[in-house]
């Protein structure tokens, strides 16, 4: 019997040690991004998004690139935008902070292109032609270069020039359009506001009368915060039918207040699932602080689609 | 989230069999351990058991070969002596023992006592000897029968446990589910590791543990026969 149990143990053993050994682990199968996600951001939320990345993007590319295209270039010539910004400042000392923003807005479509430009003038003559036309027609104060912020403050020589500019601003919206679309829309409605959002208290009394532009900001960053904290049910983002669309209701600190409501429906048995888990996103990431109290009428009672494609492609 | 649910799974799910084995609840773990062990003991009865009745098989076709000879019973008597007798010879040394302390009691009672005692002391000592080849044969049966069903309960105890993690998780993710799937499939696996064998090998030695008890008793009737022919032409 012994040696019948020593042999039979030291098989066990073995087979157990080539079993951990040799039995590979199973592959890990991540789960594939879905490559519509992009689309979707660029469709829905692009304009919100990018002036928020904007303007954080922008403080930093222009520090660098700055004295270059200043020597290049020329002194740094600012917009008609600024010049009435810098009227603005002249009335009222509060607004000073807005027109950095605005200043920001032309700049990012404009940042890409000098800084191609000016990396085909160090490299290629080719590209100097369109940087030199500008060059004549704002003489001196030629195209974009918004960045020296204090220094387009301290030379108040704007006003005089803002008809030529114009020009070149077209230009550069033109070039900025095959870029983004989006600026388009910036300079359209060039409120200084939209993309500042909340940060100064000074600025809410200008804020009131904007905010439906606000909000598309405002709903796309909660969109996203809810998301974070959603894991859509198995099997939901294949079958695209079944979204629920949550109604709740927020107070001023961005608490939800009483039960959030569904306000569509369906015979999926996924519906049921999807519309307790997208509760659970809501309340799990439940102080909603960031949303600006000032616009709160707008948001205080807010619907929101559990679209797995559009919730998750924010993230 | 997509990167995080697949981290937490990379975490929570088992990939190799000792982390399987390491992540399961306690109650699976001894369920694991039990059958591990029952699947020990089950091959170490089937080795002892195949050696022994190779040789018991063995023993008796010696010792046929060497009875039916021709060689004298008091011949053979005193050959296999002194040697450690399994089976057949055993029979045949308890009968030869019986047949020597008997003669003297026959002259006096007649042959037909000695008779009863031969056939008596033969079918205790085949009883001894199928006692030995049969003995754990039995572990191996209960093993086979019963080692599915405790890796059932591990399994059902697993899924039970996944269930708890869903609704304590509030999520229905495959993340959440799946260790517990896996530690409660690994118990019936181990379940079934054990019973297969412990089954086939049940069955087998069970079927030659049968033929060798046949042809023990039918040596013990025809030494009987052989015995009373003799003291038959005695008288």
């Amino acid at each position: 019997m012994r040696i019948g149990l020593s042999i039979s143990f030291s098989i066990h053993a073995a087979i157990l040690l080539a079993a951990v050994v040799v039995l590979p682990e199973p592959d890990k199968f991540l789960p594939v991004k879905e490559e519509s996600i992009p689309v979707e951001i660029v469709e829905f939320s692009d304009i919100s998004e990018r002036v928020v990345t904007t303007t954080e993007a922008k403080t930093d590319p222009p520090k660098k690139a700055l004295p270059r295209k200043v020597e290049e270039i020329g002194e740094p010539v600012p917009d008609a935008e600024l010049a009435k910004e810098v009227k603005k400042a002249a009335l009222e000392p509060q607004p000073e902070p807005t027109p950095e923003p605005e200043k920001k807005e032309p700049e990012p479509p404009a940042p890409d292109p000098v800084k191609e430009l000016i990396e085909k003038v160090e490299k290629q003559p080719e590209a100097e032609p369109e940087p030199e036309p500008k060059k004549a027609e704002a003489a001196a104060k030629p195209i974009p270069v918004p960045r020296r912020k204090p220094k387009v403050p301290k030379s108040f020589k704007v006003a005089e020039k803002k008809p030529q500019k114009k020009k070149p601003k077209l230009d550069l919206n033109k070039l900025s359009a095959l870029l983004n679309k989006i600026d388009d829309k910036r300079t359209a409605p060039r409120n200084a506001v939209d993309e500042t959002g909340t940060p100064a208290t000074g600025e809410i009394a200008n804020l009131i009368g904007q905010d439906q532009k606000l909000t598309g900001n405002e709903i796309d960053w909660l969109i996203s915060r809810i998301g974070q904290c959603w894991s859509p049910p198995i099997g939901m983002k294949e079958s695209g039918a079944v979204i629920p669309r949550i109604q709740f209701e927020m107070d001023i600190e961005g608490n939800v207040i009483g039960t959030p409501r569904v306000t569509n429906g369906s015979s999926n048995p996924l519906f049921d699932v999807a519309v307790r888990s997208a509760i659970n996103a809501i309340y799990g990431c439940a102080p909603y602080a960031q949303m600006p109290p000032e616009k709160y009428n707008k948001w205080r009672n807010i619907a929101v689609k559990f679209d797995p494609r559009i919730m998750l492609g924010i993230n | 989230m997509e990167v995080e649910i697949a981290q937490t799974a990379a975490q929570d799910g088992g990939q190799n069999l000792m982390e399987l084995f390491w992540q399961a609840h306690i109650v699976v773990k001894i369920v694991m351990l039990g059958l591990v062990l029952a699947s020990i003991g089950c091959w170490a009865i089937v080795f002892e058991k195949y050696a022994v009745i190779g040789k018991a098989k063995r023993a008796n076709a010696r010792f046929e070969q060497l009875f039916w000879s021709g060689q004298s019973l008091d011949d053979l008597y005193l050959t296999l002596g002194p040697k450690n007798n399994q089976t057949m010879a055993a029979l045949f040394m308890a009968a030869m023992r019986e047949w020597k302390r008997s003669q003297e009691s026959v002259m006096r009672a007649g042959f037909q006592g000695m008779e009863k005692r031969i056939e008596k002391v033969m079918d205790v000592q085949l009883q001894r000897e199928m006692a030995r080849l049969d003995a754990r044969l039995l572990f191996l049966a209960t093993v086979g029968s019963s080692a599915p069903f405790i890796g059932l309960f591990g399994t059902v105890w697993g899924i039970m446990n996944s269930f708890r993690a869903i609704a304590v998780s509030k999520s229905t993710n495959l993340a959440v589910v799946a260790p517990g799937l896996a530690e409660a499939l690994f118990a019936t696996a181990l379940g079934l590791l054990a019973a297969i064998p412990a089954v086939i090998f049940y069955n087998k030695f069970a079927s030659d543990t049968g033929k060798i008890a046949a042809q023990l008793e039918n040596f013990a009737d025809e030494f009987s026969a052989i015995i009373s022919r003799q003291t038959d032409e005695r008288m």
